[in-house]
């Protein structure tokens, strides 16, 4: 863009504002500072075509004083306008003049093809926020305004813990920015620890030791190893099982739940037979106290029950019960909290008082309910053939 | 026997229908074991069903209702510890019957017994030539084989239901003694025990009690404690019959059943009858619960 859209449409301006700022200035040293016609927009209204090209001339001192560039004067970046009058279109100076690392980044992210979105785009122009006013609640609110006045979906749930402390920038590397699928993109899966970690170091630091770590670069390949009907974005890095835009916090009353189908997603098998155990009614309840997933298996740690770093090890199995059950012993270990029913081999006793039980109910309301029928049977049939049905004496036999 | 005053009879209630006059089947101690059976029963049935068919759609709302998993947990304690009240009580009130009564075979044998005897199997063998139309449909005595059944089920439920409830209780204590898989087992049982007890109440139970066409809606001789003479000749003639015969003296030993009784204010007859439909209903309700969760599971 070589002629901004602010100068289009009114090359009279600068004769105007000769006319009428000029005298007085004329009778006053110094210079006409920029001030003197920018801030007022009244004034500038006046002297444009429209309100809209009022508002981009708008440039008040005391906006500039309190943005990044308060240090900074109108000259510094509107080259060519030290004099007066100026020139009638705007020669503004890029913003890679002095950001060039920034400038660079942004040529490698969406964001730089076709030029859909520029500098002041996202960061405005007089207004610019510096790095410390974008870490306010007002600023994270203005980046958020800035991001989802293109990206208006997905926006990020109130109930998101991350709605007042992050900006959509905290994740999304705001400069080269990239779809998730691309490798270089700060929210792939094999960059969310990082991007993650920024803030959440121990959790970051206890995944990238266990095993879905290990098996996040396998399963992220397209036609990867995961289950039918999961993609390589949902691998079980951080989003993977927390989600990204609506993340339930740990002390929110969803999240066990929650957690729960996370872990299913991919475990389902388990998910099964958890939902038959005491655990797993309560919790599809509600309940928030009753052991779920990470409870017994560890969240950031997750380690297959063969390592001995394993909460589920044979050798840290009562210690991981103990968590919850202080008085349990070495039998009360042999608990199985994930017996399945159907499966003979391994859980023999499961299985046959299981199906015994079973046997028992269809066997006693069988032979009751065939009792039952028979009785509404024999009491309709005398009913229909007017005998007195229930007078004992009267039956004939 | 003697004349009674003039009553208002109740239709809705099968045992104040017919000719009178009343006489005594349940003392007050019956009545009150069996209310608490009631209410504790329906108490554990509401808070433990849920946790049964937690993948309901009605499971959610009616934990909400109860106010959370841990509140109906406490409230499934307290129906335990009902039950375990009248429970022992029973047991102590049998000792007692039988160590004071002053011929205690009568109460281990013959018409007047509650345990199962040869007569019993007869009686269903009958009742099985009835449904047929091959003889006429047996005559019982103070008890019923479908109400020996009912009284002994009480016995097993606790005991099975009970016995398995304390475990997962206490698991920490029973882990002491059993290894850590005797409460999948405990599970198990326990939830299809209670499936197997609330199915058959809600269904069995009250249709012989409740449904039977001479019967509809309702039969509260367990809530008023008397019934018609009309009544003990339809559903327990033999005792009738005895009682006739006897007509100077009681014919029960314990002298708390059997005696003429006056019939019961239009008041009690009216709770009764509001109670006993009101189980019934939610009995109905729960069954639907159920039958809907297993077909859709």
């Amino acid at each position: 863009m070589t002629r901004p859209a602010c100068a289009r449409g009114f090359p009279g301006l600068a004769l105007l504002a000769v006319l009428v700022v000029a005298p007085p200035v004329r009778a006053q040293t110094p210079r006409p500072s920029c001030e003197s016609c920018h801030s007022e927009l009244e004034f500038l209204r006046q002297h444009t075509e429209s309100l809209e090209q009022a508002r981009v001339l708008l440039a008040p001192a005391s906006v500039l004083a309190a943005s990044a560039h308060g240090a900074m004067t109108c000259t510094d970046c509107h080259d060519g306008f030290s004099r007066f009058p100026h020139p009638g279109t705007s020669t503004t100076k890029p913003c890679a003049s002095c950001h060039e690392e920034m400038a660079a980044t942004w040529l490698e992210g969406m964001h730089a093809l076709d030029g859909v979105a520029e500098c002041r785009d996202c960061h405005g122009t007089h207004d610019v926020l510096g790095k410390a006013a974008r870490a306010t609640p007002e600023g994270i609110q203005a980046i958020r305004d800035a991001c989802t006045a293109c990206h208006y979906a997905p926006g990020i749930p109130d109930s998101d813990p991350h709605v007042d402390s992050v900006s959509c920038a905290g994740c999304h590397e705001p400069h080269a920015t990239l779809p998730a699928e691309d490798e270089r993109s700060s929210t792939h899966v094999l960059n969310q620890a990082a991007t993650c970690g920024a803030c959440h170091e121990a959790q970051a630091a206890a995944w990238r030791d266990d095993v879905h770590a290990q098996a996040v670069p396998r399963l992220a390949t397209p036609g990867g190893e995961l289950p039918e009907g999961i993609s390589s974005g949902e691998a079980p890095a951080c989003a993977g099982c927390h989600g990204s835009h609506g993340i339930v916090p740990p002390d929110a009353p969803g999240f066990r739940r929650e957690m729960i189908e996370s872990c299913s997603h991919c475990h389902e098998r388990y998910r099964e037979s958890f939902a038959d155990s005491y655990h797993g009614q309560a919790a599809t309840l509600g309940s928030q106290v009753v052991a779920t997933c990470h409870d017994c298996h560890g969240s950031h740690g997750v380690h297959p029950a063969s390592d001995p770093r394993s909460t589920v090890n044979q050798a840290n199995l009562l210690g991981t019960c103990q968590a919850c059950h202080e008085n349990a012993t070495p039998g009360f270990a042999l608990f199985q909290p994930h017996a399945d029913h159907n499966d003979r081999e391994r859980y023999p006793f499961v299985y046959w008082s299981y199906h015994l039980m079973t046997a028992l109910l269809v066997g006693t309301f069988s032979l009751f309910g065939i009792h039952t029928v028979l009785w509404v049977a024999r009491l309709s049939i005398d009913a229909i053939r007017g005998g007195p049905s229930h007078s004992h004496h009267d039956t004939g036999g | 026997m003697t004349v009674q005053p003039p009553r208002s009879p109740l239709a809705m209630d099968a045992a104040q229908r017919g000719e009178g006059p009343f006489v005594w089947r349940f003392s007050l101690y019956h009545r009150l074991t069996h209310a608490t059976l009631i209410v504790s029963f329906f108490l554990l049935v509401i808070t433990g069903l849920p946790l049964r068919f937690s993948e309901a759609f009605w499971a959610g709302p009616l934990m909400a209702l109860l106010g959370g998993v841990e509140t109906a947990g406490l409230l499934h304690r307290f129906g335990a510890i009902l039950t375990f009240g009248y429970f022992g009580a029973h047991l102590a009130f049998l000792v007692r019957k039988v160590a004071s009564a002053p011929d205690p075979m009568k109460l281990l044998w013959g018409p007047d017994s509650l345990v199962p005897q040869p007569r019993d199997v007869l009686d269903i063998l009958n009742q099985t030539r009835w449904y047929f139309g091959k003889g006429p449909r047996p005559r019982f005595t103070r008890w019923s084989y479908m109400e020996k059944f009912d009284y002994f089920a009480v016995f097993w439920g606790v005991g099975i239901i009970g016995g398995s409830g304390l475990m997962l209780w206490f698991p920490e204590f029973f882990a002491r003694f059993v290894p850590g898989w005797v409460f999948n087992v405990a599970t198990i049982v326990h939830a299809d025990e209670a499936l197997l007890a609330s199915g058959f109440i809600f269904t069995i139970h009250f249709f012989h009690v409740h449904f039977r066409p001479e019967k509809f809606p309702l039969d509260a001789v367990m809530f008023t404690g008397r019934a018609t003479k009309a009544y003990m000749e339809e559903e327990h003639p033999l005792v009738m019959d005895r009682i006739v015969a006897h007509e100077s003296e009681p014919l029960n030993h314990e002298q708390l059943t059997d005696r003429p009784a006056p019939p019961p204010s239009r008041a009690a007859s009216l709770v009764a009858a509001a109670l006993g439909l009101l189980a019934v209903a939610v009995g109905l309700s729960l069954t639907g619960m159920i039958i809907w969760a297993v077909l859709l599971s």
